[in-house]
């Protein structure tokens, strides 16, 4: 695939490395011991006090009749090959099994696969499933239905994520409960972007009798999985109600009796009723909210680091923003605690570079190393040699939900450098064909989800990244960045076995990309999540709602 | 009579047509695009083409509309594309919530506006015409929304009474349909007793003042009567007319209560057709609402004749 407006872009890298890890590492059923302890061990900063510990205690109790508020007008569907919101599959990987599932510390382990072996050239993995799963529909799980997901997933007509599954050569079914699969390259990313049970969801085991029987449409409405809970009825936009599965493959699980997810679109009532005890759990709560939740008698808050970042991109084919000066000056002027303090009522982690803090092991705390640190002196200075001593007028493109965050930002640009940043606030369908097209001087984006550092490094910063301009006019070589540095390290990053090393150049990239800044970065979000203190055995896995542990207490 | 309600009915259905026709062609205008809104950022190229060759969205704009207006004809509706049901499903789902809404706000509004707006007219001045005039105002100066929040955090949060959210059937469990709509109706109809009750207040004060009431009264009929019998009577075309309006108003209102209080109703499916820019949804939300207005209308007209068989249509 060429570099540059390459048409084949995807999520995957024919190059796509290991993790930086080595096939022996990666060989299931999780990931080894040694290979998290290395993991764990390169973390940058300690995070361990942001995260409820209580939320690790194995659960004791069982039953009871779980009430969650999910913030949207409805869970439209949760066909895996269809889902594309976090809510959805927060609430299908409760009712779904992928061959691989993330742990709390986004370690990849072994959900419906037992076991697997990567060959030692990374290109092909054999995985052992489990015996004697049964769907919800009492049809037992067998490799048949590896195939038939893959066959089903690979196809645009089906589904929306045939793209995911580009580096696989091919899947062959080695007997009842093996299968293997070969990839075009090796491709470590692979368990998690996508064998993972929610992230990847191209690969999440749906059942072939329960789709021919209800048609694609009803299966979104009312599926069938291997999952912990099955779905008893599902009045879109008004209820969507879940059953234990007696007959789930791990003993003791799951412990809830029921689960009825009401979607809730206005904040306000969700948050109402998390204090009246009408619901117990939400996916998500807007951060103004979290202080009222927390003086709350009912509710207990956990906050904990979120796997994405937030930016404002800068068009380096508009005046002036085409002077690096320039651009690394706007990135300078603001302090981003202050942001997350006003803004966000301090629930974010001031943000340098792409990769986020849940990706434990490759974060780095840039705050002091970063060219784009706060220094309001220097800001001025950098557009001073730049040739604009003059303030000048400039815009900036946002959406009703991130109006206040780029408010404040642009405040701080008036205040530091004497700029007038004017707002324009539109809907995301709008906001997302300019940013696509490069039509905009500066706009507010960022990205989430992402749980290996090729989610942004891949996807976004490299010439011919997927996001990076995919509808800009011909006569712009690239989109909103473009350095060769950055394109030759990524591709480095991917071919490289050393863990270590890898997580060097990982730090190394997301140093550079601050530098020759690829954007002003704000903050990394966290994840919020509010609970019911009847709610026990919660595990707080980054960006996911999963209730196999969790009872309440009577 | 009968002539004039068939012109009526297909001056109503022109117009429903015109309003969908100017919904089609502006929401279309918007910038957005529906495919965009629903397979989401990080969508697959060949996906997004599937999809819009599916949906016709690379027809040219006069042959969707065709294709639409055809359909419509045939009593189909389309197919949303965000929540992949058929329009006429969703719509048969979300208007009894809707009707549930504005009837129990409607009955409301008007058992305790009518009252109101009667004794503070008879009671002209006195403090009990001032505490009425006083409510009715401090109700139309909330708004909705804001009056639907703090609903919910005292009766829902704070007193634990009422559920905060969502809707139970009718059919099914009615004490529990009850109790889910006590709230949104409370917010929906408490704005409209201002007006109702001002209008009721105004017109029963214009018809005290006739010669008839003071017939009436020197021929010793009861006070309670008089008001009742005759003069709630005369002064009713104005008080109909307002609540007409009231009722039309309460389905646009349904917009603003139904997201406060997660009702999969006829505003939230406008809100969703809005933002998803789900064309179809958008369009047969539109229609049925155009409906409700224009039917609503005739329904009065025809109603004056009963109240007063003076007036005549031709």
């Amino acid at each position: 695939m060429s570099e540059k407006g390459g048409e084949k872009e995807f999520d995957f890298d024919e190059n796509d490395p290991l993790l930086g890890l080595s096939a022996a590492d990666l060989s299931g059923p999780k990931v080894t011991r040694r290979t998290m302890l290395k993991l764990l061990a390169a973390t940058g900063v300690s995070l361990s006090s942001l995260w409820g510990m209580d939320s690790f205690v194995e659960a004791q109790g069982t039953g009871g009749h779980l009430k969650a508020g999910w913030l949207t007008d409805q869970i439209t569907t949760l066909d895996p090959a269809q889902i594309n919101q976090i809510l959805q599959f927060q609430a299908a990987s409760n009712v779904f099994n992928g061959l691989v599932h993330v742990d709390t510390e986004l370690i990849p382990r072994g959900d419906l696969a037992k076991d697997w072996e990567v060959s030692e050239d990374g290109t092909e993995w054999t995985f052992k499933l489990r015996e004697g799963v049964l769907f919800h529909n009492g049809v037992e799980f067998t490799a048949d239905d590896v195939l038939f997901t893959y066959n089903r997933s690979k196809d645009p007509e089906k589904s929306q994520h045939a793209a995911v599954l580009e580096p696989v050569e091919k899947l062959e079914k080695l007997g009842k409960y093996s299968v293997k699969f070969t990839l075009k390259q090796p491709s470590a990313a692979f368990l998690i972007k996508v064998l993972e049970r929610t992230s990847g969801r191209a690969m999440t085991i749906v059942n072939k009798e329960a789709i021919e029987e209800m048609g694609p449409t009803e299966y979104g409405i009312k599926p069938v999985g291997t999952g912990a809970f099955k779905v008893v009825e599902h009045k879109l936009g008004e209820r969507l109600v879940l059953e234990k599965f007696d007959d789930y493959f791990i003993e003791g699980q799951p412990k809830l009796d029921k689960v009825t997810y009401f979607p809730i679109p206005e904040p306000s009532t969700l948050v109402s009723a998390l204090k009246a005890g009408d619901v117990h759990i939400c996916d998500d709560i807007p951060d103004q909210f979290v202080p009222q939740l927390k003086a709350s008698p009912n509710v207990e808050v956990k906050i904990g680091p979120g796997p994405g970042f937030q930016s404002i991109f800068m068009n380096p084919h508009r005046e002036p923003f085409t002077d690096q000066k320039v651009r690394l000056a706007m990135a300078k002027a603001i302090d981003r605690q202050e942001l997350v303090d006003k803004a966000l009522f301090g629930l974010g982690i001031p943000a340098y570079g792409p990769i986020p803090p849940a990706q434990k092991a490759f974060f780095q705390d840039l705050s002091d190393k970063s060219d784009q640190a706060f220094a309001p002196e220097e800001a001025r200075q950098l557009l001073a040699d730049a040739g604009y001593s003059d303030s000048f007028e400039t815009n900036v493109i946002c959406t009703p939900a991130t109006k206040r965050r780029t408010q404040i930002a642009a405040n701080m640009l008036k205040e530091n450098l004497g700029l007038t940043v004017n707002l324009k606030v539109m809907d995301w369908t709008v906001l997302i064909t300019h940013f696509d097209n490069m039509e905009f001087d500066m706009l507010q984006l960022g990205s989430g989800a992402d749980l290996d550092p090729n989610d942004s490094l891949v996807d976004w910063f490299r010439t011919s990244s997927k996001f990076n301009g995919p509808k800009r006019p011909k006569s712009m070589e690239y989109g909103f960045y473009s350095n060769p540095e950055v394109d030759e390290l990524v591709n480095k990053q991917r071919t490289t076995v050393d863990l270590d090393k890898r997580i060097e150049m990982v730090k190394e990239l997301n140093l550079k990309i601050s530098n020759d800044p690829a954007a002003i970065f704000l903050f990394h979000p966290t994840d919020d999540l509010a609970l019911n203190k009847k709610v026990k055995g919660f595990k707080f896995i980054p960006g996911l709602r999963d209730l196999h542990t969790v009872y309440l207490e009577e | 009579m009968t002539g004039y309600i068939i012109r009526r009915l297909i001056y109503g259905i022109l117009i429903m047509l015109a309003v969908t026709t100017l919904v089609f062609f502006l929401i279309r205008a918007v910038p957005g695009d529906p495919v965009r809104a629903m397979v989401g950022f990080e969508s697959d190229p060949a996906a997004v083409q599937e999809i819009k060759e599916k949906w016709g969205f690379d027809e040219p704009i006069y042959v969707q509309y065709g294709m639409w207006f055809w359909n419509v004809l045939h009593g189909d509706l389309g197919t949303s594309i965000w929540l992949k049901q058929s329009v006429n499903q969703v719509l048969i789902e979300a208007f009894p919530r809707s009707l549930s809404l504005v009837v129990i706000a409607f009955a409301m509004s008007s058992l305790i506006a009518i009252p109101a707006g009667i004794i503070s007219a008879v009671k002209r001045y006195s403090l009990l015409d001032y505490v009425v005039t006083f409510f009715a105002f401090l109700g139309l100066s909330m708004p909705a929304f804001w009056f639907g929040i703090i609903l919910i955090i005292v009766f829902a949060s704070n007193l634990q009474l009422l559920p905060a959210f969502g809707y139970e059937s009718l059919f099914e469990n009615p004490q529990a349909w009850f109790l889910h709509i006590l709230l949104p109706a409370t917010a929906a109809g408490v704005p409209l007793i201002a007006s109702l009750s001002r209008m009721t207040r105004s017109a029963v004060l214009e018809e005290l003042k006739q010669d008839y009431v003071r017939t009436a009264r020197s021929k010793g009929v009861p006070e309670l009567s008089v008001i009742l019998k005759h003069v709630v009577q005369n002064a009713a075309i104005p008080i109909v007319t307002i609540m007409g309006i009231n009722l039309a108003v309460l389905f646009r209102g349904t917009v603003v209560i139904e997201n406060v209080f997660a009702i999969k109703g006829l505003g939230r499916m406008l809100i969703s057709g809005a933002i998803n820019r789900d064309y179809p949804l958008l369009q047969g939300t539109i229609l049925i609402i155009a409906g409700i207005f224009v039917f609503t209308n005739i329904f009065v007209d025809i109603l004056y004749t009963y109240i007063n068989p003076t007036i005549r249509y031709k």
